[in-house]
């Protein structure tokens, strides 16, 4: 596991050994994202191509539940929020053509000119998908927190210059570009220069305040939440938040690892502007943040993992999970779609929604216990499907760009407990969440009580860390700031509970059980534990979702019984 | 306490706790690489050191300097008693 505690850090004389060019890498990841233009784009019909259902077609490949309506595949890789063009199949051309542009860049600029250039490529993808008004607002959120967290003086105050100035953009319609607003945005960023200099630089020079203000830029995301659902309550309609802020809150986990690694001193204190951003700001941020969100490392990860291996070798394995994506995205729609019509073919029913199965449950029918524990796995298998696809892509993207990133998905069907499922099905949350939340109460409390403290430092992470940190500000980010979303995330909360619960008993087990050598899944006479392993563990996870996706009129009352039903209790 | 005498326990604790058939754990196994699978492998090798040593280990120490091989580690927990003593 490399990434699992940030990496040692890499000299630039073995980033300079590493940086060798092999043309056939280069034109293998073009060749990749040419596939995944044609499969998951309009391009072909464009080029006056045939289209992938009509090349499958003509090829006698009759494949259901995998073409879209337009005929090329339908991809759960979205960008969403972009608010520009109308549909996602452009939103996805400019990505892989921008994933492109910023592979070329950093693939051969000379070794200090390549983390620029991401940030850079990063900025220019930002811009197109999202408008001046996203790109203006991201950049002016992350230098405040930049100005906040490492302090400029003398010549450096023309940093101050810049939020000031992109502020205003982030705010004015860019439509309407001219002398005048141009002009605003200079005497913007004037004012806010001057403030900075001559009133937050004293303030934060006072050790309390300057500490109080980093926890409040870098928790900005759960306080505008809260505030916002105050604000709601108080005026009844919802907050809306300017683009390029939400685009910052969803880099919530990468602000949270860079403070702990700035409070343990990794951090040199005179890192550059364009230091900082690079570790926020990379082509592999931008895909789909609709899945997968940000890759929650920050400064120490993202600086000793650049470069730290030959880049052939790490393009290599980038493309190896673009491969991997591109199955999952192609045929896990295909999969689910036949095994759920095979077993229903059978006269067991299974739901294609959670939702539907709720909702059924709360109007008075009868639902039989497997009804309940297929439909989550199969809602568990589908969503399993997409996520790998998606994350796949995304840290494959990583690695094309020159970075050693652990892979965030790695066959979770193989987990035969909640301990290996946490780290296979989302490594860089569940390090995010040990790193943010286990380690601090595991490190500080009941030390004396290695059980005790087993258990408060998992719940921390597993179940307040989860729910707070990660799928409220979530559900921000998709629903807005409003009450209402607040109100279901927080409703969810058994899953939590049990989720934690679950991962609390299986670090016990795992610290009580006999030791042996033998590894899971070898060919021997216990591989039959294995299997019942992975399904008991695979199917309490989907079982507990009963909890999060649910008819909107079910009480958590509705959940447990349903939850009931599947154990075949109720 | 002896520094060979903390890498021979730090060897035999991970060599217990973690079998790990087919690779050789030597002082300068990369313990991050080859023998750790997860987080909770950390967790384990902390409440060790803390009930073993009698040391107090912080956040700040888990990093991939100090847990990089038994070397390293041993030489942390050197130095840790020493400062105690």
């Amino acid at each position: 596991m490399t990434g699992l505690l940030s990496g040692v850090p890499i000299t630039q004389k073995e980033q300079q050994e590493n940086d060798r060019h092999q043309p056939l890498i280069v034109l293998a990841v073009l060749a990749f994202l040419l596939v995944y233009i044609y499969l998951f784009t309009y391009a072909s019909d464009s080029l006056s191509l045939p289209m992938p259902q009509k090349l499958s077609e003509s090829l006698g490949l009759q494949i259901e539940y995998v073409f879209d309506d337009d005929r090329n595949i339908d991809s759960s890789l979205i960008v969403p929020f972009t608010r520009i063009f109308e549909n996602n199949d452009d939103e996805r051309l400019v990505l892989f053509l921008g994933a492109g542009i910023a592979f070329l860049l950093v693939y051969f600029l000379p070794l200090k000119y390549k983390q620029r250039s991401l940030t850079l490529s990063s900025l220019l993808i930002i811009g197109i998908l999202y408008g001046l008004e996203g790109v203006t607002g991201l950049l002016c959120a992350h230098i405040l927190v930049y100005l906040v967290l490492h302090p400029v003086t003398s010549f450096r105050t023309w940093i101050a210059f810049l939020p000031g100035f992109f502020g205003f953009w982030s705010f004015y319609p860019y439509m309407s570009l001219g002398l005048v607003p141009f002009i605003q945005s200079i005497f913007s960023g004037f004012i806010f220069a001057l403030v900075y200099r001559f009133m937050v630089l004293r303030l934060l020079g006072l050790p309390t305040i300057a500490k109080v203000s980093r926890v409040l830029v870098i928790q900005s995301a759960i306080i505008t939440v809260l505030v916002g659902t105050l604000i709601e309550g108080w005026l009844t309609s919802p907050w809306e938040l300017a683009l390029g802020v939400l685009l910052f809150f969803w880099h919530w986990e990468r602000l949270i690892m860079y403070h702990i690694d700035y409070q343990d001193g990794n951090i040199p204190a005179n890192i550059s502007l364009m230091t900082y951003l690079s570790v926020f700001l990379t082509p592999g941020q931008i895909g789909s943040w609709h899945w997968g969100v940000t890759i929650g490392q920050g400064y120490a990860y993202t600086v000793n993992n650049f470069f730290c291996d030959d880049k052939n070798i790490l393009i290599r394995s980038g493309l190896k999970l673009w491969a991997i994506s591109i199955g999952y995205l192609v045929f896990g729609d295909w999969i689910h779609g036949h095994l759920f019509d095979f077993i229903n073919d059978r006269g067991i029913l299974v739901y294609r929604r959670i939702e539907e199965m709720s909702s059924i449950f709360i109007s008075g029918d009868e639902i039989r216990p497997a009804t309940v524990l297929l439909t989550t796995l199969i809602t568990l298998m589908k969503w399993t499907f997409t996520w790998g696809g998606v994350v796949h892509f995304k840290v494959g993207l990583w690695r094309v760009c020159g970075y050693r990133i652990d892979p965030y998905f790695n066959y979770p069907w193989l987990s035969t407990n909640l301990v290996s499922l946490w780290s296979r099905f989302t490594f860089h949350y569940r390090e995010f969440l040990v790193r943010a939340f286990y380690y601090p109460v595991f490190f500080k409390f009941f030390k004396g009580h290695t059980h005790l403290r087993i258990f408060a430092a998992t719940m921390a992470a597993a179940c307040l860390g989860n729910l707070i940190w990660g799928h409220i500000t979530e559900s921000a980010f998709y629903h807005g700031v409003e009450r209402e979303s607040l109100y279901i995330t927080l409703k969810q909360w058994p899953y939590f509970v049990l989720l934690g619960l679950g991962i609390t008993i299986s670090e016990f087990w795992l610290m009580h059980k006999k030791k042996t050598s033998r590894k899971p899944w070898t060919l021997d006479k216990y591989i039959g534990w294995d299997f019942l392993s992975a399904y008991i563990t695979l199917q309490f996870f989907a079982l507990i979702h009963v909890f999060v996706y649910t008819d909107e009129s079910a009480t958590v009352m509705d959940s447990f019984k349903l939850l009931l039903t599947g154990l075949g209790i109720h | 306490m002896q520094l060979s005498e903390i890498k021979s326990e730090l060897k035999d604790f991970f060599e217990k706790e973690f079998p790990n058939s087919g690779t050789i754990l030597s002082d300068s196994t990369n313990l991050l690489d080859d023998w750790f699978i997860d987080s909770f492998g950390i967790v384990s090798t902390v409440l060790f050191l803390e009930q073993k040593f009698g040391i107090e280990i912080s956040r700040a120490d888990i990093n991939a300097t100090t847990f990089s091989s038994i070397e390293t580690l041993s030489q942390h927990v050197s130095d840790q008693l020493k400062s105690i003593s």
